[in-house]
């Protein structure tokens, strides 16, 4: 399942990284985290697995483009659910600061 | 011809009425929401990053409130750190993360991992709370 939200996010062409960064670009960059399971339970086993996790991504400027190809990825990776979290500007850096999570079974 | 008598009805129709009673039911959605509520602030505190403690330590439950017929409370983190950094912008730090900061979230994982249990709780103070209720207006 992350294998198929990481080709949609590298269709993108924004630069995206897992976990994080070695070292952060000086421009726009994106970070996909998985952090945790919502696995379906029955009959004592994992009948369905699920992971969740955030995608964020750190724009200069208004980030209208940038927001709508990556909903538009996100949208294309089958069984995954997503809502964005929160919006942040980051005033020292200059940063605005996009923050989506999401569920893929 | 049989005869079907039923005793009690009176005192059924009493209870039913005074169930539907806005201030019972604000009642008892309060009473479902007290030790849930305060479950889930626990285990947020148990799973808050610990420094120094001051964020941990703001943690706390508002006062429940109804708002169109919705009764209901939040969890925040009040006041400052010992720095002067409000503890709400230091959660949000933590749990999102900046350009300099990795995100360590807490509070997302913390709610989806307890929301079943709360709504168990909730679900068991209301037959309680029923159950008493029925009792007493009998």
């Amino acid at each position: 399942m992350l294998d198929q939200l990481e080709a949609a996010l590298a269709a993108t062409k924004l630069p995206f990284a897992f976990a994080s960064w070695s070292e952060a670009p000086e421009g726009d960059y994106g970070v996909y985290t998985p952090d945790g399971a919502n696995d379906l339970e029955a009959d004592d086993e994992h009948a369905e697995r699920a992971i969740s996790g955030t995608v964020d991504y750190f724009v200069r400027g208004k980030g209208a483009t940038e927001v709508a190809l990556i909903e538009t990825a996100l949208d294309s990776v089958e069984g995954l659910a997503w809502r964005m979290e929160s919006v942040q500007y980051e005033s020292d850096s200059g940063y605005l600061h996009v923050e989506w999570s999401f569920e893929a079974a | 011809m049989a005869t079907i008598s039923f005793k009690g009805l009176d005192a059924y129709q009493r209870q039913i009425a005074a169930l539907g009673n806005p201030k019972t039911v604000e009642s008892m959605c309060k009473y479902s929401i007290y030790d849930a509520a305060g479950m889930v602030a626990d285990e947020l505190k148990k799973a808050t990053p610990f420094d120094t403690g001051d964020l941990r330590d703001s943690i706390a439950l508002e006062a429940m409130v109804t708002r169109d017929g919705v009764t209901y409370t939040k969890i925040d983190f009040a006041g400052y750190d010992r720095k002067g950094v409000p503890n709400m912008i230091k959660a949000r730090v933590i749990e999102s993360g900046t350009s300099r900061v990795k995100k360590k979230p807490f509070v997302r994982p913390t709610i989806k991992r307890v929301t079943k249990t709360a709504e168990f709780m909730m679900d068991k103070a209301i037959n309680e709370y029923l159950s008493k209720f029925m009792k007493k207006e009998k």
